[in-house]
């Protein structure tokens, strides 16, 4: 402490040991403002936040260079919502005490965040457009900004107090002690707010002695105390019952978690877990649709191999004879063999060469085949064909032209020319009813043996027919 | 009973940002002290101007008196 005229520090004297002034009425004054910051420090501990606003006002009214309370002003300000009040404080405080000021810091940090400046600034802005709307008698529209209001900037007293007292107005009693207790939270000696809920009480008290029924749900007895010459009116809060209804309360919760995670929850996971199903089904049918593709190749190309293979084995079996079926060097050597054992046997001996083809001797047989055939065929040739004339002979005796059709026919492959034998291969015919291939034959034998005999004869035949 | 209308009026509108550099600058600073060392400036003067008129009032009495005892 210094003295107010020189500046000196100041003894416990009531007088200044440097200049002689009179510090007696100067000391307690600054006691005062001392005691006041105390007094609002402590109100301000126990939330009394108004209390603490009117101790350190009279603290800063004895000394306004009270840094510290001044400070703790603006604190609370901020704390009820007030934040440009708040603010000016720590301008002011700042201006009266620049280095070692901690509302260097408080500064900073509402500057720091323009936006939450912001955001406040435009809730004092609706706040007092609220208020205009009180004043235009428009409560509903006042109700509606105050609750923006409250809901961006929650600690706003003076918001709470005029929904409040709008609630009131409007006879909401309910809300009115929701948003009122609200208040009390944030500044618990606020008197307006406390005075507003004793109002409130004896409203609903009215209202329930006329109507016989309990109009709120809400515990709003108050208790008030002498604290100094300060009367404290504050709520009781009742504590809840716990009991029967609280079970059944959790039981409700319990349905309703339940039934959330059923059709919110559920699906949604149901749905995750399917897609991902599905997408390892696709990648599984994927999979199997190419190892399908990749057998059905390998089964075909197998199959084919097969079929190469049963070609190559079916010729080598020809080649070998396993099959049991009679190459043409069978039948060659078959007839052979039997003409060895019999020249005479023609029958045998052509039976075994007729089944050698014209085509396999001209493409695949080789030249000792050909030769050993040509060699049996001249030798046996003319005695089989002899045997087939009389066998044909007998046949038509028999009148079995289809076996002397056959007969004369093996017998004009070994010897065509025997004009006989195509002749009366062409009566068989004609006399069997084909007189077509008859007439054909007759034909053949003109152009074949012009100037013979069956030339002639054959001629009839075919004019005689037609 | 509540009055709406009179309840009202306790309400006053918010100080917005806008208006900080004003409530700063009309912001009354007068304190006790202030007040205290003004009553003690006041003293001051009174007791100088006190001092200045008893010297003159001497003075004057010491005129007067050496004003009779001057020979006729």
């Amino acid at each position: 402490m210094n003295c107010y005229q020189c500046g000196n520090r100041l003894s416990g004297e009531d007088f200044c040991t440097s200049c002689g002034a009179d510090v007696g009425v100067y000391k307690k004054i600054l006691a005062m403002s001392n005691y006041y910051y105390n007094d609002g420090l402590a109100r301000a501990n126990v939330r009394d936040l108004s209390g603490a606003v009117l101790s350190l006002k009279q603290s800063l009214r004895y000394n306004k260079r009270n840094t510290e309370a001044r400070n703790l002003l603006g604190l609370v300000y901020f704390e009820m919502g007030e934040a440009v009040l708040a603010l000016s404080e720590w301008i002011i405080s700042k201006n009266l005490q620049p280095s070692r000021n901690i509302a260097d810091e408080y500064i900073s940090a509402l500057h720091s965040s323009p936006t939450k400046l912001d955001n406040i600034d435009q809730t004092l802005k609706k706040y007092n457009q609220a208020l205009q709307y009180c004043y235009q008698d428009s409560k509903d529209l006042a109700i509606i900004q105050l609750k923006k209001v409250l809901s961006i900037n929650r600690n706003l007293i003076s918001g709470y107090q005029l929904l409040g007292l709008l609630y009131i107005c409007t006879g909401d009693y309910d809300n009115a002690k929701r948003t009122l207790f609200k208040a009390l939270s944030i500044d618990a000696g606020n008197t307006t707010v406390l005075g507003y809920i004793k109002e409130v009480n004896d409203l609903i008290r009215e209202q329930e002695e006329k109507t016989g029924k309990k109009v709120s749900t809400l515990p709003m007895e108050t208790i008030s105390y002498q604290n100094g010459n300060e009367v404290i009116i504050q709520p009781v809060f009742q504590k809840e019952k716990v009991g029967f209804s609280s079970i059944i309360n959790i039981v409700i919760g319990l349905v309703v978690g339940v039934a959330i995670c059923w059709f919110l929850i559920m699906p949604a996971r149901m749905a995750g877990v399917t897609q991902t199903n599905d997408e390892k089904f696709k990648e599984v049918s994927e999979q199997l649709a190419a190892e399908q593709a990749a057998s059905q190749e390998t089964a075909k190309l197998l199959e084919d191999k097969q079929n190469q293979m049963d070609d190559l084995q079916r010729k080598y079996d020809d080649i070998t004879g396993a099959s049991g079926r009679k190459t043409e060097l069978d039948y060659l050597m078959t007839a052979a063999s039997a003409y060895v054992t019999d020249p005479t046997d023609s029958i045998t001996i052509m039976e075994n060469m007729d089944h050698i083809t014209e085509g396999y001797l001209n493409e695949a047989a080789t030249e000792s085949f050909r030769t050993l055939y040509d060699k049996l065929k001249e030798d046996v040739g003319t005695l089989a064909a002899d045997e087939y004339i009389e066998n044909a002979k007998a046949a038509v005796k028999a009148n079995d032209y289809d076996t002397a059709i056959e007969e004369y026919t093996k017998a004009w492959l070994l010897d065509k020319t025997n004009s006989d034998v195509l002749m009366n291969l062409a009566h068989c015919y004609r006399q069997s009813g084909d007189t077509g291939k008859a007439d054909e034959l007759y034909q053949q034998v003109i152009d074949t043996f012009p100037d013979t005999q069956n030339a002639m004869d054959a001629a009839d035949y075919i004019t005689e027919e037609r | 009973m509540i009055n709406f209308e009179d309840e009202l009026k306790k309400f006053h509108p918010s100080m917005e940002i806008e208006g900080v550099e004003a409530a700063v600058n009309s912001h009354d600073m007068t304190d006790m002290t202030d007040i205290f060392m003004a009553m003690m400036r006041e003293k001051a003067d009174a007791a100088m101007q006190a001092r200045v008129e008893g010297q003159a009032q001497a003075q004057a009495q010491m005129n007067q008196i050496m004003y009779n005892t001057l020979p006729s």
